[in-house]
């Protein structure tokens, strides 16, 4: 087994980690709020722009 | 006359070239990393909105420096390096402002009942955030974000002797807060007024945080 499982598989063990764990994975699990997604939308933007003004330029 | 075989080629390799845009794989990697950094930035700063605040910003800047990142590595560790940079500067700026956490002080005076194991998670939660935001950053890093001592000490900038002995500390501290905290005890009034303060003495300018 390699190190890395092998650590894993303490982490997993342990009550302590197997708890912040939870308390992560519960934020993961939440679904992505709307603003984020808006600076997506805004980053999306900012891109073609940035495209546009590279292809005009060359 | 092109047959279906040829369309989807075609259909493959445009995307595939689209994909190939280091921009638009870069977009790919933020929109997938978006749910742990929010995770992260969650366990650095205990509110919702200021959390969500953080993660935001280090998306802006992951995004300005992006020709700075590097394919071959860990994308992850790279976009948390932003974030806790980003934090850890923020809360230096803070330092001399007293943060009066209103949703913590809510969960310390308003006991509810609840079950055994919703109770231990909540006492965990509490537990780690009294913990000093290093310690806090190097257990979550380690115990839920699935990063290696060598990434966390990347991470953070320091020695991985230092990420393993934060860890190590973070660990006993926490067991000894919820050793010291039984599984549905509620905090009484006088408990949480002396945690209150405790926080106040630890926010008051000129300590450290």
């Amino acid at each position: 087994m390699s190190q890395k499982k092998h650590v894993r598989l303490q982490r997993s063990k342990d009550p302590i980690f197997e708890g912040l764990k939870r308390l992560f994975d519960d934020v993961i699990q939440e679904p992505v709020p709307a603003e984020f997604l808006d600076l997506l939308a805004k980053i999306d933007a900012k891109a073609e722009e940035e495209d546009l003004a590279r292809k005009e330029r060359a | 006359m092109r047959t279906l075989a040829t369309k989807t080629q075609d259909a493959r390799r445009s995307a595939s070239e689209r994909t190939c845009e280091p921009d638009e794989v870069f977009r790919e990697l933020l929109v997938g990393v978006m749910p742990h950094l929010r995770a992260f930035a969650r366990s650095l700063c205990q509110r919702r909105e200021l959390a969500d605040d953080l993660a935001q910003e280090a998306l802006i800047k992951a995004w300005a420096a992006r020709q700075s990142y590097s394919p071959d590595t860990n994308f992850k560790a790279w976009i948390f390096t932003i974030l806790r940079n980003q934090f850890f500067n923020e809360r230096r700026k803070m330092s001399r402002v007293v943060e009066w956490d209103e949703e913590a002080m809510h969960r310390r005076l308003v006991t509810h009942q609840a079950q055994e194991s919703a109770l231990e998670i909540g006492d965990l939660h509490r537990a780690l955030y009294s913990l000093p935001d290093e310690q806090r950053e190097a257990l979550i890093l380690i115990g839920a974000g699935g990063f290696t001592y060598e990434e966390v000490a990347e991470i953070a900038g320091c020695a991985i002797g230092t990420v393993k002995s934060r860890v190590n500390r973070a660990r006993r501290n926490l067991e000894a807060k919820m050793e010291k905290r039984r599984p549905g005890e509620r905090l009484g009034a006088s408990d949480a007024v002396t945690e209150i303060f405790a926080d106040l003495d630890r926010l008051a300018p000129g300590k450290p945080s």
